[in-house]
C-alpha cells in the first residue's frame, strides 16, 4: 500500500452523487454542495466547528442534476445556485433561516426549460453586469442565457457529441472540446446568435475524448484540457505549451490556486486518474502523487474554514464525497512487530532432519522414486544331512536358500542368476509369477559340489524382470556347516593364518557349538567330500588362534567364520592378523611358472597341429595321385602325432585349471588380506574378486589399482594393503562426502 | 426527461455520463440498447465504438512486441556492419562498457536493466540462435510476425456481440465514414486497437488525411501508427517527418524515434528525442526514451544522468527509480540502492522483486535483519515467473555466508522452477567443480552455454576446464565466444596467448 495517501477528513455517501460544487454563502469560508442524478440538493457545511459532516439542507427537485453554478446571476440578489438539469436550468435562492446560519432552505426562482435535452453549462462573467451561462445541448447547440433573458439559443456546433465547453474572460474566447477537437470561437460572433455556420478561430485536433476543460486567465491565458490519456495545455493562439502523457485513464482535473504560494506563473493542477492515483502537477512538472483509494469524477479543492484550508474534495462515481488533505504515514520503517527470531539451534536441527531424509531418500532412488520396485529376500532355510543332486560331493549336507519377492505385482516371469562357489541344481532359475499376485518365493538348494571345491561361502542372487528391466540384487553367507564336517586337527598343515585378540581365547567348542568338538584348544574341519582339511588353534597364553591348512584357499572362509564368531560372542574386542604375504608371493610364483609351462605347451600343440596337418596334406594329396604305397607308414605316423597332439592338449588343459586353481587361491588370499586390513580398520580396494571376471593380467589390475607403474607384482600388492590406499575413482558416491560436511 | 417514479438521465445522457466516468462497459450496453431502439444514430455508434476501442487500448509507444520473425526477418536495417555504438546489435564496448562480471547480462546477451520491457529482450546475434534460444519454458516467443498480444485482440472481437461483429467492415462504405471528421476517430480507434484490422485502419487513416487536406497532424501520426505495425518504416518515418512540420508533439517525436530504433539507427532515435526536447523541455516520455536508447547502447552514464533527470520531472516514475536504483546497486553503492527501492516501494508496489532487491541491497549493505525478513517476503509472494530468480539469489546469498551444500541445493531448486535458468546451471557448475566432480561441472557449463549462447561466465568456466583438460581447440572456441561478451576480460586474453603458440607451432 501506498505510503502517500489521502487522508480523510469528512467522508459521507450519498447515492446518485452527479456533482459537487463549491460556493461561499457565508462567512468567507467555503460550502459544498452536492447535487444527484435523483434530484436531490445537499448543502453541507464540513468546516462548522460543532459537527464536521454538518447537513444546512437537503431539497428534492424533480429533474436529474447535470451541473450547478453559484454566481450572482440574477441582479440585486446573492447566493443564486444555478442548476442545470437535462430539460432546465434553475435558479434557486439560498436562504438562511436561523440567526446563527446553521439551517438553511432552497427556493427555487425562476427556471428556463428546453426543447433538446442540456449537456453542460459555462459561467460567463460580464463586466459590470450580471454573468450570463452559456448551456450546450446534447446534440452540440448553444444557448446563452442572462438571468431570466435568453441571449441566443440554439447556435449549433459542427459535432456530434458534446464535449466540455470553457470561456477565457481576457481574451473573449470561447473553447469548445466537442469530440475530440479543441475549437476556439470568439464570443463576439456568437452574441449575434445567427444560426450561421460559426468560423472557428483555431482548432486542434485532440486525438482523444475531451473530458474536462480549464481556462485560466491573466496575462498568460491557458487552456488546459484533460483527455483520457493526456492533458494537454494551449496558449491563446492553439499551440501545445505542454502535455502530460498519463498512463491510466484520466477521470478529472481541477486547477488550484494556494494562498499561501501566491504564484501566477506556473498553473498548479491535480488530476486524477483510473488507477487511484491523485498527480499534481505544477505546470508539467510532477509535485506529489498519492493514492487516493478511489478513482474520483469530480474534484474540488476548497478551504471549508480556517484550520481546514485548501482540501481536497472528492467524489467517486457510487456517490461517495471525501474531503481530505495529503498525508503519508511515516511507520513504514519501524522495526515490524513481530520480529523474526530465528532459533538457530533448532532451525539446525531441523535442517539436520531434512537432510536426512533427503539422503535416504536419495539412496531410495533419489527424487525420481522408482513406482514398481521389485523387493527381494533372502533367508537360509532348512538344513538337509544329505542332498541327492548329481552334482553335489558325496555325503554333502544342502542348505535351502529361500528366495521371496514382493511388490511383484506386475511381474509375470522372474529370470534369477545364482553366482556362488557352492554348487546349486541349476545356476539359473525362472520364476513364474502368478497374476494377482503381489509375492512370490523360490527356495533353492545350496551344497559342495562335486566337481570345484568352494572357496567362499557367499551366495549372490541377481532377480530380473524382462518386461520392466528391472534388477534387484542381494547376497547372503550360507552357514559354514553347509561346507564343512568336523575331522581330524592337523597340526603340521603348511599354511597358517594367526589371528590376535585383545581379550583371553574363547574355548572353540564352544565358539562352533554346532560342531560336537569337546576340545576347546583345537578343532579340525574338513570340506565335505573332499579330503581338504583346515584346523584352528586357540592358544591361550598368547591370547591368538591359527588357523592352519593344507590348501591356502580355505584360510580365509575360516578366517572370516573365526573372526566373525569371535565379534559375535564378544562384541567390541579388538581383532587383528597378520597379512600372508609369504604365501601370496608363493601362490604368483606357482601361477606365473605355470604360466611359462602353459606358453611352452601352446608352442607345442601349435607344432603337433601343424605336423597333424602337414600329413594329413601328404594323405590327402597320394589320395589324389593314386599312389597309395606308403599308405600304411603315414597312418602310422599320423597315429603318432594325433597322440602326440592329444597329449599336449590335455597337459595344456590341466595346466589351464591347475592356473585357474591357482587363481581361486591367489583371491581367496586377497579376500584375506581385505579382512584383515577392514580388521585394523584400513579399506583396501583388493578383495575376493579383483582378479576374477577379467581378461587382464594381475600386473595391469595392479597398475591401474597402484595408479604407478614401478615394481614388481608383490611389492604392488604389499603396498596395497601397506597404505591406505585411493579410492577407485569415480565410483565412490557423493552422499558420504556430504555427510561429512553436514556433520561438520 | 424527467420520469415519475425514478429521477435519472436517459438514453445519451446517460451513455456520455457513463463512458466520462469510464464505465466503458456500462456505457456501451446503453448505446447497445439506443442502437437497437434507433439503428442510424451516428453519435450512438461511434460512442460505442470508442466504448470497445477504449477497453483494448495500448499506448503505440509502449507497445514494442515484436514477432520473432519481424526480428530477424526484416531488411530494415541500414548498415549490417555499424561501427560501434551507432547500433543496438554493437554496443560500445569501451572500457565505459560495463563489466559484466559486475553487472549481469539477460538471455539475449544485454545487461540487466532496472525494468523489464520488451525492447529489451531484443535479440542480437542469428536467428538460428534465436530460435534454439527462444525454446525456453519461460520466454516463449510468437515465432509468426504477429506477436501474442496483437493475436489476442484479433480474437476478442469475435467474442464482442452474440448478434455477431458491431461494424461489418466488408459492408461498410469506408470512405464516406472516413471522411466525415465527427466519427472517423472513433472508426479509426476500433479498426486499429479492437479489430486490429491494420490494412482497413491504415485504408481510413489515408481518406481522413485526404479529407483534411492533408493538414492534420493526427491523421498522419495514425498513418505512421499503421505502418509501424505493418512494418513499413521508411512510410512511417515519412509520414511523421511531416507531421512534425505541421505540429511538433510530444507523441510523433516519440513515434518517429521508435521507426528509429525499428530501422536500428539509435543516433538519429537519440537526435528526435534531443529535438524534442527543445520543444517541450523536461518532457517525460522524450528523456525516458533517450534513458532507454542509451541503456541499450551501453552508455550507463549517459542513461542513469537521463533517468535522474527523468525524475526531476517526474518523481513517481518507477522505471526511472528501477535503473536509478540497478545501478547504483551494480556500482557497488547498496545503500544508495536501496533507498531508491524503498521509495517504490513507498509508492504502494511490493511485487516479489522488489522485496528480492532491498534484500539484496540490505545483504550488501550487511544490514542482516533486513535482508532476511525481506527475502523472507519475497519468498512469501512470489510467483512462478519469479521462482527461479528469487531461488538462485537465495543461493548467491548462501555462498556469501558460505553454506555451499544450502546454496548448491537452492541452485537446484531454481532450476527446477525454471530448467533453463542458465545463472543457476553455471554456479552450480562452480560448486561441483570445486568439489573436484570436473565431469559435473562440465556438463552443468556446457548446458548454460547452449542455453544462453551470450553468457560470459558460462563460456569462460567452460574454456578454463578445457583449458585445464588439454581440450585447447575448444577451449580456444569458447574463450572468444566469452570474449565477445566481455572483450576487456584479462585472463581470457591470458589464456588466449597462451593458446597462440601452441596453434603456430602446429
Amino acid at each position: 500500500m501506498s505510503l502517500f495517501r489521502l487522508v480523510e477528513w469528512v467522508s459521507q455517501t450519498i447515492p446518485n452523487t452527479s456533482t459537487i460544487l463549491n460556493a461561499s454563502f457565508f462567512q468567507d469560508r467555503e460550502q459544498l454542495v452536492i447535487g444527484g442524478e435523483n434530484g436531490q440538493i445537499t448543502i453541507s457545511d464540513p468546516g462548522f466547528r460543532d459537527t464536521n459532516a454538518h447537513v444546512l439542507c437537503t431539497t428534492e427537485t424533480k429533474y436529474a442534476i447535470l451541473q450547478m453554478a453559484s454566481d450572482n446571476f440574477l441582479p440585486s440578489m446573492n447566493n443564486i445556485l444555478a442548476v442545470l438539469s437535462p430539460t432546465k436550468l434553475t435558479y434557486y435562492k439560498v436562504h438562511f433561516a436561523s440567526p446563527d446560519e446553521t439551517l438553511a432552505s432552497l427556493d427555487e426562482i425562476f427556471s428556463h426549460s428546453f426543447s433538446t435535452s442540456a449537456w453542460n453549462m459555462c459561467v460567463i462573467p460580464i463586466e459590470e453586469s450580471t454573468p450570463q451561462i452559456l448551456v450546450q445541448s446534447i446534440d452540440c447547440k448553444l444557448s446563452l442565457f442572462q438571468g431570466d433573458q435568453c441571449v441566443f439559443s440554439m447556435v449549433p456546433l459542427r459535432a456530434l457529441q458534446p464535449g466540455p465547453i470553457g470561456y477565457c474572460q481576457t481574451t473573449q474566447t470561447l473553447f469548445v472540446a466537442n469530440n475530440g477537437f479543441l475549437a476556439a470561437i470568439k464570443f463576439s460572433l456568437m452574441s449575434s446568435g445567427s444560426q450561421k455556420k460559426i468560423n472557428y478561430d483555431w482548432s486542434f485536433n485532440l486525438g482523444d475524448t475531451a473530458i474536462q476543460m480549464k481556462v485560466t486567465e491573466g496575462s498568460k491565458p491557458t487552456t488546459i484540457v484533460l483527455c483520457r490519456r493526456h492533458v494537454s495545455a494551449f496558449n491563446a493562439t492553439g499551440s501545445v505549451v505542454w502535455q502530460i502523457r498519463l498512463e491510466a485513464v484520466g477521470m478529472a482535473m481541477c486547477l488550484y490556486r494556494s494562498l499561501l504560494i501566491n504564484n501566477t506563473q506556473f498553473n498548479r493542477l491535480i488530476v486524477s486518474t483510473s488507477d487511484d492515483t491523485l498527480l499534481i502537477f505544477q505546470d508539467n512538472k510532477l509535485v506529489w502523487n498519492c493514492n487516493a483509494q478511489m478513482s474520483p469524477v469530480a474534484l474540488l479543492v476548497c478551504s471549508y474554514n480556517k484550520s481546514y484550508e485548501n482540501t481536497i474534495t472528492m467524489m467517486a462515481p457510487d456517490g461517495k464525497v471525501v474531503v481530505g488533505y495529503l498525508g503519508t504515514e511515516p511507520n513504514l520503517y519501524r522495526l515490524p512487530e513481530d520480529k523474526v527470531i530465528v532459533n538457530y539451534a533448532e532451525r539446525m536441527e531441523e535442517y539436520k532432519r531434512m537432510e536426512q531424509k533427503i539422503k535416504e531418500s536419495d539412496a531410495a532412488g533419489g527424487a525420481i522414486k522408482r513406482k514398481e520396485g521389485i523387493q527381494m529376500k533372502l533367508s537360509i532355510g532348512e538344513i538337509g544331512k544329505r542332498t541327492i543332486e548329481p552334482n553335489a560331493a558325496s555325503n554333502a549336507p544342502y542348505c535351502n536358500l529361500i528366495v521371496e519377492f514382493s511388490e511383484v505385482q506386475n511381474v509375470s516371469k522372474l529370470h534369477i542368476n545364482i553366482l556362488s562357489e557352492c554348487a546349486s541344481p541349476s545356476k539359473q532359475v525362472i520364476l513364474n509369477v502368478g497374476t494377482s499376485k503381489s509375492t512370490a518365493s523360490i527356495e533353492i538348494p545350496f551344497y559342495v559340489g562335486s566337481k570345484k571345491s568352494p572357496t567362499s561361502n557367499k551366495v549372490t542372487i541377481a532377480a530380473h524382470c524382462a518386461f520392466t528391466q528391472l534388477t534387484v540384487t542381494k547376497s547372503i553367507d550360507l552357514p559354514f556347516k553347509v561346507l564343512f564336517e568336523e575331522s581330524q586337527i592337523d597340526r603340521n598343515a603348511k599354511y597358517k593364518v594367526t589371528i590376535d585378540t585383545a581379550g583371553s581365547v574363547m574355548p572353540l567348542n564352544k565358539l562352533f557349538s554346532e560342531f560336537e568338538s569337546e576340545n576347546p584348544q583345537a578343532i579340525g574341519f574338513s570340506l565335505h567330500g573332499s579330503d581338504k582339511t583346515v584346523s584352528v588353534f586357540a592358544a591361550n597364553k598368547s591370547n591368538r588362534y591359527r588357523i592352519q591348512s593344507e590348501h591356502i584357499s580355505l584360510l580365509q572362509i575360516t578366517s572370516r567364520e573365526l573372526v566373525k564368531r569371535i565379534a559375535e560372542s564378544a562384541p567390541g574386542i579388538e581383532i587383528g592378523g597378520v597379512i600372508p604375504f609369504e604365501y601370496m608371493r608363493e601362490t604368483l610364483d606357482e601361477i606365473q611358472e605355470l604360466q611359462t609351462k602353459k606358453k611352452e605347451d601352446s608352442k607345442k600343440i601349435d607344432c603337433r597341429t601343424k605336423e597333424v596337418r602337414a600329413i594329413e596334406a601328404l594323405s590327402l594329396n597320394s589320395c589324389k595321385t593314386g599312389n597309395m604305397g606308403n599308405l600304411p607308414s603315414l597312418d602310422a605316423l599320423f597315429d603318432k602325432s594325433y597322440r602326440e597332439l592329444l597329449d599336449a592338449m590335455d597337459s595344456y588343459n590341466s595346466l589351464t585349471a591347475k592356473i585357474e586353481n591357482q587363481k581361486a587361491s591367489l583371491n581367496s588370499l586377497f579376500q584375506l588380506a581385505a579382512d584383515l586390513s577392514k580388521l585394523s580398520k584400513v579399506d583396501t580396494i583388493l578383495n575376493g574378486s579383483f582378479w576374477a571376471n577379467t581378461q587382464q593380467s594381475l600386473r595391469d589390475r595392479l597398475r591401474w589399482a597402484v595408479k604407478t607403474d614401478r615394481g614388481n607384482e608383490m611389492t604392488m600388492i604389499e603396498k596395497l594393503c601397506e597404505h591406505s590406499p585411493k579410492e577407485l575413482p569415480k565410483i565412490r558416491e557423493e552422499e558420504e562426502e556430504e555427510e561429512q560436511q553436514v556433520t561438520a | 426527461m424527467s420520469g415519475e417514479s425514478v429521477i435519472e438521465f436517459t438514453g445519451f445522457i446517460k451513455a456520455c455520463r457513463l463512458f466520462r466516468e469510464n464505465r466503458l462497459a456500462e456505457a456501451e450496453a446503453v448505446c447497445t440498447n439506443l442502437l437497437r431502439k434507433n439503428p442510424l444514430d451516428q453519435a450512438t455508434w461511434a460512442l460505442k465504438m470508442q466504448c470497445l476501442s477504449d477497453s483494448t487500448y495500448v499506448d503505440e509507444l509502449e507497445n514494442e512486441d515484436m514477432g520473432l520473425a519481424e526480428t530477424f526477418l526484416d531488411q530494415n536495417v541500414i548498415a549490417p556492419n555499424a561501427r560501434p555504438g551507432t547500433s543496438f546489435a554493437r554496443p560500445k564496448t569501451s572500457a565505459k562498457g560495463v563489466n559484466p562480471i559486475l553487472r549481469p547480462t539477460t538471455n539475449a546477451g544485454r545487461p540487466l536493466s532496472g525494468v523489464v520491457r520488451p525492447q529489451s529482450s531484443f535479440k542480437s546475434g542469428s536467428m538460428d540462435q534465436a530460435v534454439r534460444t527462444a525454446r525456453t519454458a519461460k520466454t516463449a516467443r510468437a515465432v509468426s510476425s504477429t506477436s501474442a498480444r496483437n493475436m489476442r485482440l484479433g480474437t476478442a472481437s469475435m467474442a464482442a456481440g452474440a448478434d455477431g461483429e458491431f461494424v461489418n467492415l466488408a459492408r461498410l462504405n469506408i470512405d464516406k465514414y472516413a471522411a466525415d471528421p465527427q466519427v472517423n476517430r472513433q472508426l479509426f480507434e476500433y479498426v486499429f486497437y479492437y479489430l486490429n484490422d491494420i490494412r482497413v485502419a491504415h485504408q481510413i487513416a489515408g481518406t481522413a488525411s485526404k479529407a483534411a487536406g492533408f493538414e492534420d497532424y493526427y491523421w498522419k501520426n495514425q498513418l505512421a501508427k499503421c505502418y509501424l505495425r505493418l512494418g513499413m518504416l521508411q512510410d512511417a518515418t515519412k509520414q511523421l517527418q511531416s507531421s512534425l512540420e505541421q505540429k511538433k508533439l510530444i507523441e510523433t517525436f516519440a513515434l518517429l524515434s521508435k521507426a528509429y530504433n525499428r530501422v536500428d539507427q539509435p543516433m538519429a532515435a537519440l537526435k528526435t528525442y534531443s529535438a524534442g526536447l527543445e520543444v517541450f523541455p523536461e518532457n517525460v516520455t522524450m528523456l525516458t526514451g533517450m534513458a532507454r536508447v542509451q541503456e541499450a547502447l551501453g552508455e550507463y552514464d549517459e542513461s542513469v544522468k537521463l533517468y535522474k533527470r527523468v525524475l526531476d520531472a517526474e518523481s513517481n516514475n518507477i522505471e526511472a527509480i528501477a535503473c536509478v536504483a540497478t545501478t547504483y546497486y551494480y556500482g557497488g553503492k547498496p545503500e544508495l540502492a536501496m533507498r531508491y527501492y524503498r521509495r517504490i516501494l513507498q509508492m504502494g508496489v511490493s511485487s516479489p522483486e522488489l522485496f528480492l532487491n532491498i534484500g539484496l541491497c540490505c545483504m550488501a549493505a550487511q544490514q542482516f535483519d533486513f535482508a532476511l525478513s525481506s527475502i523472507l517476503r519475497a519468498q512469501s509472494t512470489m510467483t512462478d515467473d519469479v521462482a527461479a530468480d528469487v531461488w538462485y539469489n537465495i543461493g548467491q546469498i548462501l555462498v556469501d555466508i558460505g553454506d555451499l551444500v544450502s546454496a548448491a541445493r537452492s541452485f537446484r531448486i531454481a532450476l527446477s522452477h525454471d530448467p533453463d535458468h542458465s545463472e543457476s546451471l553455471v554456479n552450480l557448475g562452480i560448486l561441483k567443480h570445486r568439489e573436484g566432480k570436473i565431469d559435473e561441472a562440465r556438463s552443468l557449463y556446457s548446458s548454460a552455454t547452449s542455453k544462453n549462447p551470450y553468457m560470459f561466465e558460462g563460456n569462460y568456466n567452460l574454456g578454463l576446464v578445457s583449458f585445464t583438460q588439454g581440450k585447447y581447440h575448444e577451449c580456444r572456441e569458447l574463450i572468444e565466444k566469452a570474449l565477445a561478451a566481455f572483450p576487456e576480460h584479462e585472463h581470457c586474453k591470458k589464456i588466449l596467448n597462451h593458446l597462440k603458440p601452441l596453434y603456430e607451432s602446429i
